[in-house]
Formats: C-alpha cells, sequence, structure tokens
C-alpha cells in the first residue's frame, strides 16, 4: 500500500534504530550522529513510502551510514584523538554490567562483513521480517536466511568465546543434515 | 526431486534460522525438530543459532534522552515554547485543548514522574511493540527469554494459542514497564506488562481468585479490557482491546498455574 510517510509516527522507531545504528558503527557516538542524519535526511521533504515504515527506515539508514562512509574515507586520516576515546555511559540508572554486555554484543556485530552485518541488524536487532528484510537489502529472502544464520552462528561463537571456525563467509554452508 | 529441495536437505540452515526465532511454520516443525533429536551437529547449530537471538533480540537499549530530543525537535513532536504555546491557546482554543488532551496522553503513556497506575500500565499494554519478539526460552518450552522485573514471560502459542508479536520497554516514573505482545489466530491483540517495583495503585474492578491469587478485571475509560495481579511483588497487567475478561482471566491465570507448578516442582527439588 503507498502512503505518506507521518514523521509524528517515526519517534517509535527510534530507540530499535539507535541500537541498530550502534551494531553498524560499533560505537555508541557514532550510532547518535548516525540516527540524527538518517532522520533529518528522511524529513526533508515529504515522503511516500510503500509497505513497513520500519522498512523504509532500515533503508534510510543504510544509505546514509554508507554515504558517511564515503564521506569519511575522503577526509584526510589522523591517529587517534582525544575525542575518538569513549566516554562512560552517563545515564546513572544504566547498571555497568549490563551497558558493557549491550556494547560487547552491537560491538561484535558491527566487526561481522558487512552483508552478514546488515542482515542481522535487519532481522534480530530492527525486527523486520525475512520478506521486509530482503526487500529493504535489495536482495533474496534465501539470501538473507544463510547470512542470517552465518551472522547469529559467528555472534554466538564469539560472545561464548569459542574460536570461530568461520572465517569462512559463503552463503550455503550450514551444518549438512545427520540422516543416519 | 529438483535441485532446490536437494539443496534444502543439504543446508537445512534455513529451517534452523527460522525455528530458532518462531518464525518457521508450524507444519514445517516437526520433521525438523525429529531430525535434530537424531543429529548432535544440527542440535548444536540449533542451539547457537537459539543463544544469538536470545542475546540480540533481549537487547533493550533505549536512545538517549538527548537524541530523543534532537528527534522530536525534526518530527515536530517536541513540546512547544511556553509563549508560542500561550500565543495558540489565546488564538486557536481549540488546538490547544487538542494539544493539552495530546499533552496528558503522553504523561500518562511516556512521561512524568510519578509511579503508573494500573491503567497506564494498561495503556502500554495496547500500544505498538518497538522491540522484535523475544526468542523462546532454550530450557523451557512455556516460557520466553525475557523477563519483566525478574519474572519470565509466558509462550502462549502452543497451548494457548496466543502468539508472540513484539515487545516494548519503558520507564515512567523511576519504573521500567516491560511488555511482550501476542496475537490470536482470529486477529485480536493483547499486550502483557510486567512493572519493576512496588505494586501500582488504581486497580479497581471485579476479582477473581485462582491459585492463591486474586486478579481484578477492569475497562478503562477508553475501551480497554485489563487483567491485574501481582506476583512476587510486581505488577502484571495483560490488556487488550475486544477481548473478554473470561479470556483475560484464562491466560492470567494459566500464567499463575504454570508458576506454581515450577515453585511447586523446585521446592519438591529441594527436598529430594
Amino acid at each position: 500500500m503507498v502512503r505518506r510517510l507521518d514523521p509524528q509516527s517515526l519517534g517509535q522507531h527510534l530507540d530499535a534504530l539507535y541500537r541498530a545504528a550502534w551494531a553498524l558503527c560499533g560505537s555508541r557516538e557514532d550510532a547518535d550522529d548516525l540516527v540524527q542524519e538518517t532522520f533529518a535526511r528522511v524529513l526533508a521533504r515529504p515522503r511516500v513510502i510503500r509497505g513497513d515504515e520500519r522498512g523504509y527506515l532500515m533503508r534510510a539508514l543504510r544509505n546514509t551510514f554508507y554515504s558517511r562512509l564515503r564521506t569519511n574515507s575522503r577526509r584526510p586520516q589522523t591517529g587517534p584523538q582525544l575525542e575518538d576515546v569513549q566516554p562512560p555511559d552517563p545515564r546513572s540508572t544504566h547498571q555497568p554490567e549490563r551497558a558493557i554486555e549491550v556494547g560487547e554484543i552491537l560491538g561484535a556485530v558491527a566487526e561481522l562483513p558487512e552483508d552478514f552485518r546488515m542482515t542481522l541488524v535487519a532481522i534480530d536487532i530492527l525486527g523486520l521480517s525475512y520478506a521486509e528484510a530482503a526487500k529493504a537489502l535489495d536482495t533474496r529472502e534465501a539470501t538473507i536466511t544463510t547470512r542470517l544464520y552465518r551472522a547469529r552462528q559467528r555472534i554466538a561463537r564469539q560472545l561464548a568465546d569459542e574460536p570461530d571456525s568461520g572465517s569462512d563467509t559463503r552463503e550455503g554452508s550450514g551444518p549438512k543434515r545427520s540422516l543416519a | 526431486m529438483d535441485n532446490n529441495m536437494t539443496d534444502e536437505r543439504k543446508h537445512p540452515e534455513g529451517e534452523l534460522t527460522r525455528l530458532a526465532d518462531g518464525s518457521l511454520p508450524a507444519d514445517r516443525q516437526a520433521n525438523l525438530l525429529a531430525e535434530i533429536q537424531q543429529s548432535p551437529e544440527l542440535s548444536a547449530a540449533l542451539a547457537e543459532q537459539e543463544r544469538a537471538v536470545t542475546m540480540l533480540r533481549g537487547l533493550d537499549e533505549p536512545a538517549p534522552a538527548s537524541l530523543r530530543a534532537r528527534v522530536d525537535e525534526l518530527t515536530g513532536t517536541s513540546a512547544p515554547r511556553r509563549a508560542a504555546r500561550w500565543r495558540r491557546a489565546l488564538v486557536l482554543p481549540g488546538a490547544a485543548a487538542i494539544a493539552a488532551a495530546a499533552a496528558a496522553v503522553v504523561i500518562l503513556i511516556g512521561g512524568g514522574t510519578a509511579a503508573p497506575t494500573v491503567p497506564a500500565a494498561a495503556k502500554f499494554a495496547v500500544a505498538s511493540a518497538t522491540l522484535p519478539s523475544p526468542a523462546a526460552d532454550p530450557n523451557d518450552a512455556d516460557e520466553l527469554a525475557l523477563r519483566g522485573a525478574g519474572i519470565p514471560f509466558p509462550a502462549w502459542g502452543t497451548k494457548q494459542g496466543w502468539v508472540k508479536d513484539g515487545a516494548r520497554t519503558d520507564t515512567v516514573g523511576g519504573r521500567h514497564i516491560t511488555t511482550v505482545f501476542y496475537k490470536s489466530a482470529s486477529g485480536k491483540r493483547i499486550g502483557y506488562a510486567i512493572s519493576s517495583g512496588a505494586p501500582l495503585s488504581g486497580a479497581n474492578g471485579e476479582t477473581a481468585t485462582r491459585y492463591g491469587v486474586t486478579f481484578t478485571t477492569q475497562r478503562t475509560g477508553d475501551g480497554i479490557n485489563l487483567i491485574t495481579w501481582v506476583r512476587n511483588g510486581h505488577t502484571c497487567v495483560i490488556a487488550g482491546r475486544n477481548v473478554s475478561y473470561a479470556t483475560l482471566l484464562k491466560l492470567a491465570s494459566a500464567d499463575e498455574h504454570a508458576e506454581a507448578i515450577s515453585s511447586h516442582a523446585a521446592l519438591d527439588a529441594e527436598y529430594v
């Protein structure tokens, strides 16, 4: 169904979009900037959308992320600066161990190969269906499924401190059925 | 057998992926589960998928307040400045009244510093989901791998016919309210909200006692039917529109019954 995007309804997606951005960038501060820029771009003019709002925002987030990467790659590279140091989480109600856990999980996602990361973010962090994710990422649903399988496998192994035997990023290389 | 079928037989990751997050259709689950039972390799692969789903879908990190304020500015949902508000109130009393009503809803649903009431908590139970559905608890088929105030949310899909349908978390007056949504085959939708902290006030209605627990049913001014009770010192609310009290009571008491059985089992285990 084609309809006009209602700017006032976008706030309900903010938390999920922030987590998605964190998983793409690997840092809270970059996620903050990325989300703000994404909203600014989306709201720069009236939009007509087809289907789910969150799928539309996923595409907008991805495009903005790539655009920022291209811009940053054109800037002169410098060594680490003082502002690159991640400050502690300022929210006093936050449990420190929980903040570390969130940072660890989203940091692990940020290190995944790009296709795996985008797929994982679309489905397990933004909550899109497989079909919506395939549409948002311009690929087939079967491809989404195999990427998701690999991405979850790597995350589970990495955060369980097990060696990730999967330097293998091929799609369709999951477990063979044991039919014995 | 065509090539696709051959591929699927060799590479079951698609089915495992969907089984782990609950999106595999029921008619395809039985065969796969039977195969998994026979195969340690498939079983380990499924456990990995479930572990990742539990970790990723359990994340509830909210956006920082500063970012929300900036986004609210962009979307035009931030509070108007005082002078502008007064000016509009003088010129457009109707619009101001609508704005005031909207502000009251915002306070009721998402803001304010006082502890929420039971009807306010019920608002979350009929609001939109902002998080994906939590994964099933790998150790307990009757529970989801998400807790509110330490209380596990039930998996009602198989036994009760209400399938998980997203989740959300909110903070009101220092209380964390965790909500899981469920939908029925007929398209009805309910939310199960659990509030942290002491029991909430505002439960007024008919009461019924099941398994030693007192449940209160009531209808809010805007047509939400709810049932509320206290478990482990925390308020639980199940609410929905056009959902009968009998259904709400059945679900709430089923959850308490499961909890009672589980507690007895734990108690028994201590004496073994």
